[in-house]
């Protein structure tokens, strides 16, 4: 049977963190929960209310709503406790002795993921083509032979593979520069079009050196037609530990 | 609190705890399928993620605004955007006409051969 009342867990920090007054979702005042040196940052939550988001019938505005309340919680988390771990959005724990049994039982996992994200930022960046450059040639003229035809599509393939070498070039300059920098690095979810997509781990004292290498090479890319876009920062929503699975005998 | 330094390309004004967040499709991308998962007994249920981003893109599509918001992933892929659509409609016509011209170039090279 599901309880009617859960916690809400946004994050895990260190067991010294503290909060400034927060709510969460729900509107239900978000605390802190310490034991062994490490904390769970949790609200309580209408178990009802949450799986009404995903209800077929239901707004698809209410998941946006969710997405955002988890993420400010999550910003001020990492804004005033340091080193913050996110956790997965709508995940709930039945009671307060599950969540200190889970802190309990992972405490090596969070610990050592905590220490790996601490006094970090995550940006996005991604590059993409600009539009330009990629015109294919003009409609055909009725007279034209065959053999013009086939040279001036050869022609354009020609330009297209060029264009591909150079885009090659600027993002591996443009990956090397960022990752010279970089505490670590994921590649991103692999959207379609794209060619670069990575999240940066960034210590915040290699902040501005970061941010001046981000403008170097999107002027660089720019100037060849390519687009490079800058998300961040963020708390480091793609550099957390992996599933920390918890059984019924622990 | 020191000034943030600020890439010229950042299209958010994400700062960490600050009021103002990201855009809603960014900050979807980063909360949907990254962060802690806990699997186990204690879980009561991480809401359904992939019912989540179906309706995520729900909303995306209905936002006409959605170009603005940041991200396109929506956008390339056919089934959700009628942008998308059209593009592939447009390519597979071009396929066609390309084919049938070249269908044509050999069958006139083919009479042009001396015999």
């Amino acid at each position: 049977m599901t309880p009617e009342r859960a916690l809400y867990v946004y994050a895990a920090v260190p067991g010294d963190a503290a909060l400034d007054a927060l709510r969460g979702v729900g509107d239900e005042p978000v605390g802190v929960l310490s034991a062994d040196g490490l904390g769970l940052v949790v609200s309580e939550v209408t178990t009802a209310d949450l799986a009404a988001v995903t209800d077929e019938s239901a707004d698809p505005r209410l998941v946006g709503d969710l997405a955002q309340r988890h993420d400010l919680v999550v910003r001020a988390v990492a804004a005033s406790a340091g080193a913050t771990l996110p956790f997965r959005i709508g995940t709930v724990v039945t009671d307060r002795q599950a969540a200190y049994r889970f802190l309990g039982s992972r405490a090596a996992a969070l610990r050592s993921g905590l220490t790996h994200v601490a006094g970090c930022d995550e940006w996005g960046v991604t590059v993409r083509e600009g539009g330009a450059g990629q015109a294919d040639p003009d409609d055909t003229p009725t007279a034209e032979s065959g053999t013009a035809y086939l040279m001036r599509r050869r022609q354009h393939f020609q330009r297209l593979e060029q264009r591909r070498r150079a885009a090659l070039e600027l993002v591996a300059q443009t990956e090397a520069a960022l990752g010279e920098l970089a505490a670590d690095t994921v590649p991103g979810r692999g959207q379609q079009g794209l060619l670069l997509d990575r999240a940066y781990l960034v210590r915040r004292d290699e902040q501005s050196r970061f941010v001046a290498a981000l403008d170097r090479c999107g002027d660089r890319l720019a100037a060849d037609g390519f687009v490079l876009r800058v998300t961040g920062p963020w708390p480091p929503y793609s550099f957390t530990v992996a599933d920390l699975e918890v059984t019924a005998d622990e | 609190m020191s000034p943030e330094p600020r890439s010229k390309y950042a299209v958010t004004p994400a700062r960490a705890g600050g009021q103002s967040s990201g855009s809603l499709a960014d900050i979807l991308e980063r909360v949907l399928d990254r962060g802690v998962v806990i699997v186990g007994d204690i879980v009561v249920g991480v809401v359904n993620v992939e019912l989540l981003t179906l309706k995520v893109r729900l909303l995306v599509a209905s936002v006409d605004t959605a170009k603005e918001m940041g991200i396109d992933w929506w956008m390339n892929d056919p089934s959700l955007s009628s942008k998308a659509a059209r593009e592939r409609d447009q390519l597979q016509a071009e396929n066609r006409e390309l084919r049938s011209r070249l269908e044509a170039l050999e069958r006139s090279l083919g009479q042009a051969e001396p015999s």
